[in-house]
């Protein structure tokens, strides 16, 4: 092992921030918070993008490691414990002023902080911990701050940093048991579960404080929870306080460690999770539906999805994808939008059968395109959540037709200046029952006009099944399967 | 019919002080048209009667609040906005938008049909725009040099650092950036100098902020200095480079994304 000695800070930054990039659970959004008039900062619901780095993507936070030392041989990381890379530590005051210096020239939103572990995950979480309770209390930092937990580290310390941290998350790593096992030896499904259930769980009890709900929570001496004073809750309320206790030892404390005035909430903005794809087997209908689960059972707030690359150079594990890897990175973020915004469930876009997205259309459209009974809609009459169906109608556009309709009958002219993507809506809707052309209402005609010119000699390469257009297929001629109204 | 034209002054309330005199004068909204001062101003048109609107503050609050009244304020702040903008059009399009909002009320917003209320929603968007970005790419630099005096800070400001910024929008947005960062800063002083319209927003450190025209015209010095970093910044300025530059994945390197999610007009030196 490499230890840097006398690193100078430029260094460290170089080092510590080379080996927390591929960690993608990076923005600042999910929490709203006015500055207080004293110390500095404050936190924007959407989250602000400061930078774009040279691979596109945004920089909001300052993403760095606590250290890079590593017990840990996990193979897919740069910084397992058996490579030879230089080692660098930052301390805690390093970390506090690094962050309030770029918050102040406005280059971040706030601080991200991982670590490699070292000793120990709860010597690692402490140092931590030191770092983010300076920003705090001695700079009274009131930015964005997203805290990784460390698995295997206690519950009390977790918990610590939750009730000063804005996000939390705790990366699934992979997609199944399996791939973890074979990857990252060192972590198991249980570690990396047992801090995202309690991190939940304190979410959900701090926001049910909020909401004043439970006005005295009071601890028995077995470790149940008990609701006491004005309860209004309903009594499902009463046993999912119960239900808490149970699950989780470290309730009992939870409420006591709150600390007082304007930073005391719990994980405000939510927990995330990443996962890595392509470095093992699954395909995109077993990573969609954990995705969907953690959705369901876990109430993240966002997955992100990590195309995986080969910095060990491990000739058991598949090398840089390039843009096949991307594209696929890009098919789960459109899909994992389709879970969050627009009423989809991962079975509506895959099945066990058909277990990959298509790579030629994005999933909306792919969806449209087998289920044409659906289409096309009437844009005056659809509802909401009908109108989110339809490929180039987003959830703003959406939001304004139905707005809109209320002034006016609309008509194809008015879409486009209310944001909808009318090369890809035009062969789903009609205003006043007529469709905007002549379009043969036919899956492999429409498949020819979505799929964009640059990617069309795919089709063949693909196996995608693929028919030469012809004049009536424009519809230029075959009045009697001309489709008209909903 | 005789084409009236309305010359005002370009302020929100220099337009809306127009309003009031297209409302008096009643020559027809549809053969009425109000201009800014200073667009085309020589270019004379044939047929057409042209009258100058000085501002008038009461007219102009007047015809504010019957907006924020019959309109409502997600109408105001859209007007706002329009106004700061530098679409040619904006005093018209402002006026022809509020005859269609005192006659049908709040619901006007929603009229996208309508090219006028169309026409308004997308100035008001592109300024908001702009908004978003300067929030997200405007650059502080800290000062240690002595500028007390010319700032017109409150005495006994705390003046050992202020950090001072330069942008060059294309709408006045000094005045909708400054409440984001006088919210985030509250203990620093800071100023952001719009080089293009010479005006610049001022917060001092504990207290509130104001607008101070034409700047770079009464106080030079203080101009200059907006686009200078001095020795111990740029250490901070190369500590932020060294942080940017190693967090690209290099196997993910795209430019063209880069640029279109930041164009290169934010990149002031």
């Amino acid at each position: 092992m490499i230890i840097g000695e006398n690193l100078t800070l430029e260094q460290k930054l170089e080092i510590l921030g080379d080996a927390a990039k591929y960690d993608v659970a990076c923005t600042s959004s999910g929490v709203e918070r006015k500055g207080n008039g004293h110390g500095i900062g404050n936190a924007v619901k959407g989250g602000i993008c400061h930078a774009f780095a040279a691979d596109g993507r945004c920089v909001s936070l300052l993403k760095i490691l606590m250290t890079n030392e590593c017990c840990y041989k996990c193979r897919y990381c740069i910084n397992r414990a058996q490579n030879d890379v230089v080692r660098a530590t930052f301390t805690p005051e390093e970390v506090a002023s690094l962050t309030i210096e770029f918050y102040r020239r406005n280059y971040i939103e706030g601080l991200f902080l991982s670590s490699g572990i070292y000793p120990d995950p709860e010597e690692t979480v402490k140092r931590m911990l030191e770092a983010v309770r300076l920003l705090r209390v001695k700079y009274r930092f009131n930015g964005y701050i997203h805290v990784k937990t460390i698995p295997g580290a206690s519950m009390e310390i977790t918990q610590e940093i939750g009730w000063l941290a804005d996000r939390m998350s705790v990366n699934l790593e992979l997609p199944t048991t399996d791939g973890l096992r074979k990857l990252a030896p060192n972590k198991t499904r249980e570690t990396i579960l047992k801090p995202m259930r309690m991190i939940q769980n304190g979410i959900e009890m701090d926001q049910r404080v909020q909401q004043d709900q439970i006005h005295r929570i009071g601890v028995s001496n077995d470790g149940m929870i008990l609701a006491g004073g004005n309860v209004t809750g309903t009594p499902k309320d009463r046993f999912r306080v119960r239900r808490l206790s149970a699950e989780n030892e470290g309730m009992k404390n939870f409420m006591q460690q709150r600390p007082d005035g304007n930073m005391g909430r719990f994980v405000p903005a939510g927990q995330s999770t990443q996962m890595i794809i392509g470095a093992t087997g699954e395909n995109d209908y077993q990573i969609m539906s954990v995705t969907e689960q953690l959705y369901q059972k876990f109430d993240l707030k966002r997955v992100f999805f990590s195309s995986f690359v080969n910095v060990n150079h491990d000739s058991d594990m598949p090398q840089w994808g390039g843009r096949t890897i991307l594209d696929r990175e890009h098919r789960l973020y459109q899909a994992d939008f389709l879970l969050r915004f627009y009423g989809f469930d991962v079975k509506d876009l895959l099945t066990p059968e058909r277990p990959n997205f298509n790579m030629l259309l994005d999933p909306k459209c792919d969806y449209a395109l087998r289920h044409l009974e659906k289409f096309p809609v009437e844009i005056n009459r659809a509802s909401y959540q009908v109108l989110l169906q339809v490929p180039g109608i987003g959830v703003t556009s959406a939001r304004r037709i139905v707005a809109a309709r209320r002034g006016g009958i609309l008509d194809f002219a008015d879409l486009s200046r209310m944001g909808v993507v009318m090369k890809r809506a035009v062969y789903f809707i009609t205003c006043k029952d007529k469709m905007m052309y002549r379009i043969n209402m036919n899956e492999n005609t429409l498949m020819s006009y979505l799929v964009d010119d640059s990617s069309r000699f795919l089709l063949t390469e693909e196996g995608v099944q693929y028919e030469q257009l012809s004049l009536f297929d424009f519809g230029m001629g075959n009045i009697g399967q001309q489709v008209s109204g909903a | 019919m005789m084409k009236h034209i309305l010359y005002c002054e370009d302020s929100p309330e220099g337009i809306l002080s127009a309003v009031h005199e297209a409302y008096t004068l009643r020559y027809g909204h549809a053969d009425t048209e109000i201009r800014t001062e200073g667009r085309d101003a020589e270019n004379m048109e044939l047929f057409a009667q042209t009258t100058k609107v000085p501002l008038n503050q009461a007219h102009a609050a007047s015809v504010r609040d019957a907006l924020i009244r019959k309109i409502g304020s997600d109408a105001y702040d859209m007007i706002m906005y329009t106004a700061l903008s530098n679409a040619p059009d904006k005093a018209d399009v402002i006026y022809h938008f509020l005859v269609r909002g005192f006659a049908n009320g709040e619901k006007t917003v929603d009229f996208y049909s309508d090219p006028y209320v169309a026409r308004l929603r997308t100035i008001d968007r592109k300024v908001s725009r702009e908004t978003c970005h300067w929030n997200e790419f405007l650059r502080f630099r800290e000062h240690t040099a002595q500028m007390a005096p010319a700032l017109m800070l409150p005495e006994g400001a705390n003046m050992h650092t202020l950090m001072t910024s330069r942008i060059t929008p294309e709408a006045r947005v000094v005045v909708l950036i400054m409440p984001h960062f006088s919210d985030r800063f509250p203990e620093e002083n800071f100023l952001i100098y719009d080089s293009v319209h010479d005006e610049a927003g001022i917060h001092a450190a504990g207290g509130s902020w104001y607008i101070s025209q034409q700047i770079g015209r009464q106080f030079p010095e203080i101009a200059a200095l907006t686009g200078v970093a001095e020795t111990a910044e740029e250490e901070v300025e190369r500590l932020w480079k060294a942080f940017f530059d190693t967090i690209e994945i290099k196997q993910r390197h795209n430019t063209k994304l880069q640029q279109s999610l930041m164009p290169l007009k934010f990149r002031v030196s």
